[in-house]
């Protein structure tokens, strides 16, 4: 499915999970691969406005080192966590009743009605709101990640859902 | 095709001056559209705009920074109820106080290089006619007008305004096929600077005694894997994405289909007990149709006219289905 440079560029994005990661960085330790890393990172810190430095150039080879010193390293991609703890710690307590997430999900409806109540006053403060179109939220989220990524429009996909009375 | 290369070289050549200040210097309006397209991903910008649909008008405030790490953003609305979109790095959350709810999901992955546009061009220009206008000031600004119609009534016409400076959308419509505006987006200011400071990307309300509700992420389907279908597409659109997701009480498919410009998602799954609502609703310029497949629910929404969208839900099917084998 990804072709042969794909998963570079998903582990500089930081996009893999930690078995992938794993391969990649194996497969970094041939030669032939550094050459894409390097430019990978190249391209990154160009296009996020960094000068290019030699420090870049010699990240390829600095992680190779790392590996070979350490082969039961887990190398994991570089996180900073930025946002403060306790917004994120409230959206991990949610992952833990997953069959609630499930049923929010695929019964999406029900659990908005039987939750109507707080609802119910957005409702009548909009008259524009038409008789009773299901919650669409989930589905906009869902669409809204790939379309940002797949679509060429700097326009703001969230515009609408906060935009939304 | 060579026009099409030499378009893409010149897209390429844009990418490394794109960083600087000048805007492109061609009248190549597909440039200039890969270039908005990539600079609102890569510049630290605050801006205030206004958004208009449907009659109503309201304020939102857009923050975001280029991190090397990986992109943050948040969108706040000035007017109206409080509703937060707070994006860092891999996750994704919309806070909706006044509905106390929340919503989180993981991001879908950022393109790995900036320039996925070059793919599209057949597609956009058998599609819509794009031509480059003249410049207007937007938020004290120039701006260059891109204007952008479609050759038939199944998808919107646009018109953009790009900034000759940054690269970044000042204003944009949405028309529909009597050309009149259902949707506009307008700044009335807007900052770049080199790094916005982290504390402005931070949002307001941390989600206390709201209901978080997480998104599950689908796993990636081959072509050949999924068991929906859209027998008939309407022209120019293609897939561009197939996922499922196992839930406790089936799967959900995903599909995503683009003509390169606008792009809409059908999503199947099993109707929970007494689910029969079959309708549609609509939210500015984005529609969405809801449907059944037997006991299946099929909902299509996308940021195209609603007949598109019935055009589509009516030929969701499930693969297996004997009787109309695809070709």
């Amino acid at each position: 499915m990804l072709n042969e440079r794909e998963p570079i560029s998903a582990l500089v994005d930081d996009e893999l999970d930690d078995s992938e990661v794993r391969a990649v960085l194996d497969r970094l330790c041939e030669p032939e691969s550094l050459g894409s890393w390097e430019r990978y990172h190249l391209i990154q810190d160009v296009l996020h406005n960094n000068r290019p430095s030699g420090a870049s150039l010699e990240l390829a080879e600095r992680v190779r080192r790392a590996i070979s010193d350490e082969p039961t390293l887990r190398l994991k991609p570089i996180r900073i966590v930025r946002l403060p703890a306790v917004f994120w710690r409230q959206a991990a307590g949610v992952a833990v009743a997953a069959s609630v997430t499930a049923a929010a999900i695929l019964g999406y409806q029900h659990f908005a009605s039987a939750d109507k109540e707080p609802g119910q006053t957005r409702v009548a403060a909009s008259p524009q709101v038409p008789t009773s179109p299901p919650p669409l939220d989930v589905y906009l989220v869902n669409h809204n990640e790939y379309a940002r990524t797949s679509g060429m429009q700097g326009v703001l996909p969230y515009v609408r859902m906060v935009g939304e009375r | 095709m060579d026009r099409i290369s030499m378009r893409l070289a010149a897209i390429f050549a844009l990418a490394l001056p794109l960083l600087s200040v000048a805007g492109p210097d061609t009248d190549d309006p597909l440039v200039w559209l890969a270039w908005m397209a990539d600079a609102s991903h890569l510049l630290d910008y605050d801006g205030t705009f206004v958004y208009r649909s449907d009659g109503r008008m309201q304020s939102l405030r857009i923050l975001h920074s280029a991190l090397p790490e990986g992109e943050r953003e948040r969108l706040v609305s000035l007017t109206g109820p409080h509703r937060e979109v707070v994006r860092d790095g891999d996750r994704v959350a919309c806070i909706m106080p006044e509905r106390e709810r929340a919503i989180i999901r993981k991001s879908a992955p950022n393109r790995a290089l900036p320039l996925t546009l070059p793919s599209d061009i057949p597609t956009l220009e058998q599609y819509y006619d794009i031509s480059l206008g003249g410049t207007e000031r937007v938020a004290a600004r120039t701006a260059r007008k891109i204007e952008i119609r479609p050759s038939d009534r199944l998808r919107y016409g646009r018109n953009y305004w790009i900034d000759e400076n940054s690269g970044l959308l000042l204003h944009a419509e949405l028309l529909d096929s009597s050309g009149r505006a259902i949707e506009e987006l307008l700044f009335t200011d807007l900052e770049i600077v080199d790094r916005l400071p982290a504390e402005l990307l931070e949002p307001q309300h941390h989600g206390e005694r709201l209901e978080w509700q997480r998104i599950p992420v689908g796993e990636s389907a081959s072509v050949n894997d999924g068991r929906w279908r859209v027998a008939e597409l309407p022209p120019g659109f293609d897939k561009t994405l197939h996922l499922h997701s196992r839930q406790a009480t089936g799967e959900v498919e995903h599909m995503m289909f683009s003509d390169g410009l606008a792009s809409l998602s059908v999503f199947i799954e099993p109707a929970a007990d007494g689910d029969n609502y079959v309708g549609s609703s609509r939210r500015g310029a984005m529609n969405a149709e809801i449907s059944r497949a037997g006991p299946y629910r099929v909902t299509v929404i996308g940021e195209v006219p609603a007949e598109t969208l019935q055009q589509v839900a009516a030929r969701v099917e499930p693969i297996d289905n004997e009787n109309s084998d695809n070709d």
